[in-house]
């Protein structure tokens, strides 16, 4: 019982199509008052451009609290919840910091020669890194916490070797 | 002690009992008796029994119709049967020093109705017991008194008053109770008459004879005895008063006179070697009532018994001149029947009759009945005294054993096409195993099934098991049933002329000769103590398979195994060259000669003789000593290696050593990790000099010092641990048993000191494990010299537990790549066989502390408690009762995660142990089918939505 309802006919191919708009009706009157609207000063935009770079960049950080919480509820033991929260803290970082150039471009001042470079925004950028490193940090430290970590020389016991002694004893 | 139902829950789970349907399907379990000492058949209601006290110190009693053990009581190792007696329903013993210890068995059952501890008159000489029965009563003499039991209880007492007239037997007749004694030195008969029921004395006597008399029987109310020099019979009747004169027989030359233990007949042998059975009568008269004729025959044995009608038989068996066993056996009813049968190897040393049956006891070992030429049962008892024993594993099959590496494509292809013939048969069986459907036994060896051929099963728990025994016999048997494969007996070699034993001293496996990878030959050296005192050394080199010996070759495996004589003289030591197939044998002037001397076997130890140490025991006049030796090549003394002296293991002054306890597995097993790991990931390393060995002493002298446990470096002869055990008790041996493997030491002892308020007397097991040092610290000991500084740092970890039972044997598991964790193995005094958990025996367990999170996650410490409970389910011998296991031998099957266990000594007992778990089999109780059904039930979902899938997806790029 299912009807298909077309209605792009209704806009393209309708009688009424071509009758005139009812009174007070403007087409484009959105347009028209973002045209009115006078744009602010390249320099303030640059601003709250470099501002939200600033957001931007700490929001890693911002957003520790909550994984944090996060990694406490999954607990200690090594189990698909935890592992998934841990792999998402540890390849975050590197996946912010591969695409870091990309994303800053929208908060790139219009001065900019090239918005890609990663000279522009250095500050932003270096505190981003800074925070996604933070990130890494906690992810290892989860790591170590739950014994995945080689620390300690029980780790590497299985890949020491001995050789043979030079007297053997028969016995 | 709240802790102690945490720690038996955690243990729990890793203690595996063993459970009831693997009973007698993983392990099994052989009664033996030992080798008889005698054998005498009666008969109880509705019964035939063989009781027969044997060499291990056990009485056992055998039915007569298939041979198997009726019942057996082990005697202590310090309560030594002295002598046994037969009366109807029961049979009594006396046993320990001075044969005062009185034991009652009732025939049927075996059960003790009653032992007693007699209290004699200390005698000077030796002692001479001898048991009559009359009338409800037990009559015992023992050397100068008699006392007779009636009721369990002593009833009286009487003792000789002059303590120089020994009596050897006794009699009883209508008149009265007589001991009576032959002097060795002054040519008297010792007579005395005692009256039954009172106890007291009736006439005291002595008679002179001629000197030299031998052969002194006692039969019906006659003492006989023959006068070599005269070659006369001498006989007299006993009587109350003794009064009665002797008569002498002198028409016949009589050389001898032979017991047969029936109530009124004896044999007397003449000097033509005819032997006639005479009759004590009443009024004592001895008649003739039988003559066995002269035979060519060696070896000439009489016995008499009487059958389940009372009726009495004597017998007389020889070995005639082409080997065959013959026998006469006279009764005064039926007549006189003649058997002949061929025994095999060795000859009859004992022998009991009933009827037309014999009872045999040869010098092999074996028990066996034969009825007229027939063999109905055997045993082989030697069985009961293994002296050397080894794992053999069973060859790969052929035919895919090996592939030669030089194979031409076409040689390949050819080989490749010939095999595909099994393809079919490979099918089937993979389909078999894939939907769990027998062949199960194929997998799991049972010890049940013992029609298979023999072949290696997939997970190496069906091994030959090669025993040498004492009395120069070797078995083959197999390590999934216990059934004898093969038996040898070894050969005299040149000393055949004159007689004499050989006994195994040492088992070694190396590499068969022609090269086939995996095979392997077993060489047992053993000493040959030929008659004339001269003593060889020989090499039997077998193939553990059949049994047949492979240098020197021969055609007959049913002969004698003959060896190969390589040292003639004692032999000092012999040693496996570790990584190589030569042994090296040292002859008692401690020249090195390796086995097979070959030139090329010389080149080897030429070249690896600067490097080998070798420790071993040498006894001196004031007791045995550890020595160090080293080898050394001096071509103006000797064109051999010498061993020479380096170093004595030098123990505090009133300490002798008793015991080497060489580390296990032999040969060493690889070691899977280097240290301990602890919770916080540090690293305990583990001290593994590979030359250590364990030396147990015990002091001597009447203020004993306790027993020493010293583990020793094998080159130099430093001690890297030692302790000092208090002894069982004042003045009483050392009891210490001790094993070695890895770093690890494990002893055992038993402490009598423990007086005081908050101690205990009781045994106690130790757990010593070496380490390098501090946590992380290391000196890489597994490959440090001897001789350089670090070796000498050693930081023992050690703790000791109150343990339930006196054991007799221990060793640790061993497994092929000594991954899954080793289990102790104990035998215990209760007869039973043990395994102790390793976690139980860490020695890390915190003391007056629970375990940290990382301690009890990671390396599941539990709390120290001094008590190892008594488990139950600790036992891998189920019910069995294991009686007096010597040794432990575990051997390692393929499967990574079991042992094999093999327990010897009085019985025979084998098992299999998975310390780790069976981490590398999946359970029995594996649902295959479902597995299966999951699978073929998701492959069919893929198959049934794949296209549906593929379906909507494209209509929707349609639409799109």
């Amino acid at each position: 019982m299912s009807k298909n309802l077309e209605y792009s006919s209704l806009e393209s191919s309708s009688k009424w199509r071509n009758l005139p708009p009812p009174p007070g009706f403007a087409k484009s009157a959105s347009s028209k008052t973002t045209t009115k609207k006078s744009a602010p000063p390249p320099s303030s935009y640059d601003q709250l451009k470099e501002k939200r770079a600033f957001d931007f960049a700490t929001a890693p950080a911002k957003s520790l609290p909550m994984q944090a919480f996060m990694l406490y509820m999954s607990g200690g033991g090594v189990q698909i919840f935890s592992m998934g929260i841990v792999v998402m803290l540890l390849l975050s970082p590197f996946k912010n910091l591969a695409g870091i150039n990309e994303a800053f471009v929208p908060f790139a001042p219009s001065t900019a020669k090239d918005p890609k470079a990663f000279t522009t925004l250095l500050g932003q950028k270096l505190l981003y890194v800074a925070c996604n490193a933070l990130t890494l940090a906690v992810g290892l430290w989860k790591c170590r916490s739950m014994g995945l970590l080689p620390m300690g020389t029980g780790d590497w016991l299985a890949f020491e070797t001995r050789g043979i002694a030079p007297e053997i004893s028969l016995f | 002690m709240f802790l102690l139902p945490l720690t038996l829950l955690l243990c729990s789970s890793l203690s595996w009992a063993i459970h009831e349907s693997d009973v007698g399907v993983i392990d099994w379990h052989k009664r033996l008796v030992g080798v008889p000492h005698a054998a005498r058949i009666i008969h109880p209601e509705n019964s035939s029994l063989v009781i027969v006290p044997t060499a291990n110190n056990v009485l056992a009693a055998l039915n007569l119709a298939d041979g198997s053990v009726a019942w057996r009581y082990a005697f202590d190792s310090t309560d030594g049967i002295a002598s046994f007696h037969v009366d109807g329903d029961s049979v009594v013993t006396l046993s320990g020093r001075g044969a005062t210890n009185l034991r009652s068995f009732e025939a049927n059952t075996g059960l003790i109705t009653l032992e007693k501890r007699l209290e004699w008159p200390l005698s000077t000489g030796p002692t001479a017991v001898d048991v009559v029965f009359a009338s409800g009563a037990t009559f015992v003499l023992n050397t100068y008194s008699i006392a007779r039991l009636g009721s369990g209880e002593v009833e009286w007492t009487w003792e000789a008053e002059d303590k120089s007239m020994p009596y050897t037997r006794l009699v009883q007749t209508p008149t009265g109770i007589y001991a009576v004694g032959l002097s060795p030195t002054s040519s008297s008969l010792y007579l005395a008459a005692v009256d039954p029921v009172t106890g007291g004395k009736i006439q005291i006597g002595w008679k002179h004879l001629p000197e030299s008399v031998s052969s002194f029987v006692v039969a019906g109310e006659c003492a006989a005895w023959v006068d070599p020099a005269s070659q006369s019979l001498g006989f007299m009747r006993l009587t109350p008063t003794l009064k009665a004169s002797i008569v002498a027989e002198k028409i016949m030359k009589w050389q001898e006179l032979v017991d047969v233990h029936l109530p009124d007949l004896l044999v007397g042998v003449l000097t033509s070697g005819d032997a006639k059975v005479l009759h004590a009568k009443e009024g004592g008269v001895l008649e003739a009532v039988h003559t066995f004729p002269a035979n060519d025959g060696a070896h000439t044995l009489f016995s008499g018994g009487l059958d389940n009608t009372g009726e009495p038989y004597v017998v007389r068996l020889w070995t005639t001149a082409d080997n065959t066993t013959a026998a006469e056996i006279f009764s005064a009813t039926h007549g006189v029947a003649k058997v002949a049968f061929s025994l095999g190897h060795g000859t009859v040393t004992h022998l009991a009759v009933d009827g037309t049956r014999l009872v045999l006891t040869t010098s092999t070992g074996a028990v066996q009945l034969w009825d007229q030429n027939q063999l109905i049962w055997a045993r082989e008892e030697s069985l009961a005294s293994i002296d050397v024993a080894a794992f053999v594993e069973l060859p790969v099959p052929e035919r895919v054993a090996r592939v030669d590496e030089s194979e031409t494509f076409f040689a390949r292809l050819t080989r490749q096409i010939g095999d595909a013939r099994y393809f079919p048969e490979f099918v089937v069986g993979f389909a078999q195993r894939f939907a769990g459907a027998p062949p199960r036994e194929d997998v799991i060896v049972s010890a049940n099934n013992h029609s298979a051929a023999l072949a290696r099963d997939a997970y190496g728990f069906r091994q030959v098991l090669v025993v040498g025994t004492a009395h120069g016999t070797v078995y083959g048997l197999d390590s999934s049933s216990g059934e004898i494969l093969w038996a040898r007996v070894f050969g005299l070699g040149w000393a055949s002329a004159v007689g004499g034993t050989v006994r195994p001293v040492k088992i070694f496996l190396v590499n068969s000769e022609d090269g086939a990878d995996g095979e392997k030959d077993v060489v047992i050296i053993a000493q040959r103590k030929a008659s004339n005192t001269l003593v060889d050394t020989v090499i039997f080199r077998i193939d553990p398979v059949t049994g047949a010996s492979v240098s020197p070759v021969e055609k007959d495996s049913g002969a004698l195994l003959e060896g190969k004589d390589v040292i003639s003289g004692p032999l000092t030591e012999a040693f496996l060259l570790p990584d190589s197939d030569v042994i090296l044998l040292l002859d008692e002037f401690f020249q090195v000669l390796p086995y097979p001397d070959t030139e090329a076997n010389t080149a080897v130890v030429t070249r690896r003789a600067p490097s080998i140490f070798m420790p071993f025991l040498e006894s001196f006049e004031e007791g045995p000593r550890v020595l160090g030796h080293s080898l050394k090549l001096d071509p103006e003394l000797s064109d051999r290696h010498v061993a020479f002296r380096t170093w004595g293991l030098t123990l505090p002054p009133g300490e002798s050593v008793k015991k080497i306890v060489k580390p296990t597995p032999r040969p060493p097993a690889p070691i899977a990790s280097l240290g301990k790991v602890l919770g916080n990931r540090t690293t305990l390393y583990k001290y593994l000099n590979p030359r250590m060995f364990v030396v147990l002493s015990e002091g001597s002298g009447e203020a004993s010092i306790g027993c020493g446990v010293y583990v020793v470096d094998g080159a130099k002869g430093s001690i890297l641990y030692s302790a000092l055990v208090p002894a069982a008790g004042l003045g009483s041996a050392c009891d210490v048993q001790a094993t070695l493997t890895e770093n690890w030491l494990v002893y055992h002892y038993y402490d009598g000191e423990g007086v005081g308020p908050g101690e205990t007397k009781g045994w106690r097991v130790v757990t010593v494990e070496l380490y390098e040092g501090e946590l992380d610290e290391k000196t890489r000991s597994s490959e440090l010299s001897a001789f350089s500084l670090e070796s000498m740092q050693v930081e023992p970890l050690e703790q000791s537990y109150v343990f339930a039972h006196g054991i007799t044997a221990i060793t640790t598991t061993s497994t092929k790549y000594g991954i899954s964790s080793k289990d102790i193995i104990v035998a215990t005094q209760s007869n039973k066989i043990n395994s102790i958990p390793r976690r139980l025996l860490n020695p890390r367990r915190p003391k007056n502390r629970k375990p940290t999170t990382e301690e009890m996650q990671e390396e599941q410490l539990i709390p120290y408690d001094p008590v190892m409970p008594d488990d139950p389910r600790r036992t891998i011998s189920h019910n069995y009762d294991v009686v007096g296991t010597r040794q432990i031998l575990t051997t390692p099957a393929l499967l990574e995660s079991t042992s094999l266990v093999f327990g010897y000594g009085l019985d025979m007992f084998l098992t299999r142990v998975a310390p780790s778990g069976t981490f590398d089999v999946l359970s029995e109780s594996f649902n295959k089918a479902q597995l299966v059904l999951t699978v073929f039930g998701l492959g069919m979902g893929i198959g049934i939505t794949r296209p549906m899938v593929r379906r909507k997806r494209l209509r929707e790029r349609w639409y799109q």
